[in-house]
């Protein structure tokens, strides 16, 4: 969706994996140098993609870098560390994310066979399923924010420069928010959840990602309507930082004629 | 029924045009158009105006009853 082929999937995962892996603090200097070869690696193929790139007459359609290269902030265009900087937080933000957030929903659908049924026969309810997803599992379940004013929140004083830490996974499933807050809802309507955060930093990728997110549930139910878990054991996630994941998520499926 | 979203909330979630594709639509930025208006809401499409206004995330949206 933003042009690169799908078959560099295989490059870019590793290195997202290999990323986060230290990212998420582990000491051990090899995860701390796999980290900083795969920021490498991310970042040298996005400088030869504005190298092949550059120069062109017209954005190549529906090919992001090259787009970027033709788009202007004001009257600039954009320099080369900003280029840069945007297409491998694209990469860092999103695959891991969008790729957690899927493993619950698919998780969800696989032991839930009601739900799975109904977006197989009726997959207008989708894009209802992904937002509920994102309700009910928020991955991304908190983030700090800097407090810029002196203010009162609902009794309790804050002060300039405090630091508050907002657990959205809570205020998602707020009782004076939902109805049947601790349900997952497959056709939930007004569902204004906070998935993506909120504010000035809400997340700039949330656009793609639900997209992202609609496209894979549409294709793969319509190829695999029917699948379960292909494990007892019980649910391993990652929790580095602030972002929840599954470790895995064995499925298994019947092959018909 | 008036429509007003308020320009400061608004971020761009896209919610509401989501929930009320007949009516609300989106600028370049992904802004849905009536940031910063008030607008009057045909009867037809009321019902999808008020999901619209309980799904925004910012509470941007304020619905009047004429």
């Amino acid at each position: 969706m933003i042009g690169v082929p799908a078959q560099e999937a295989d490059r870019f995962v590793p290195w997202v994996e290999d990323f986060f892996a230290g990212f998420g603090g582990d000491p051990d200097p090899a995860k701390q140098q796999a980290m900083i070869d795969s920021l490498t690696g991310i970042r040298e193929y996005w400088v030869e993609a504005l190298e092949q790139r550059r120069g062109e007459a017209e954005p190549r359609p529906g090919d992001l870098a090259s787009h970027l290269l033709h788009s202007r902030i004001d009257d600039r265009p954009l320099t080369d560390a900003e280029l840069l900087d945007m297409l491998t937080v694209l990469v860092l933000a999103g695959l891991d994310t969008t790729r957690g957030q899927l493993g619950y929903l698919f998780r969800h659908l696989a032991t839930n066979p009601d739900d799975r049924q109904r977006l197989v026969y009726e997959p207008a309810v989708i894009p209802a399923a992904v937002e509920e997803s994102l309700r009910y599992y928020t991955i991304i379940f908190g983030d700090g924010r800097k407090v810029t004013e002196d203010v009162e929140f609902h009794g309790c004083p804050l002060r300039k420069g405090d630091m508050v830490y907002g657990l959205v996974a809570a205020a998602n499933r707020d009782p004076a928010a939902y109805d049947r807050p601790d349900e997952f809802v497959v056709d939930r309507k007004a569902n204004p959840h906070l998935g993506f955060a909120g504010g000035p930093h809400r997340c700039l990728g949330a656009h793609l990602a639900r997209k992202e997110m609609q496209i894979a549930t549409e294709e793969w139910l319509r190829a695999v309507p029917e699948f379960r878990l292909g494990t007892h054991d019980p649910l391993q996630e990652r929790g580095a930082g602030s972002m929840l994941s599954l470790i895995s998520l064995p499925l298994v499926w019947d092959v018909t004629a | 029924m008036k429509l007003a979203v308020d320009a400061a909330r608004c971020t761009g979630h896209g919610r509401c045009y989501a929930a009320a594709p007949d009516f609300l639509t989106y600028d370049d930025e992904g802004y849905v158009t009536a940031r910063g208006q008030v607008v009057d809401v045909p009867d037809e499409h009321a019902a999808a105006v008020r999901e619209a206004a309980a799904s925004c995330p910012e509470q941007a949206i304020e619905l009047t009853d004429d």
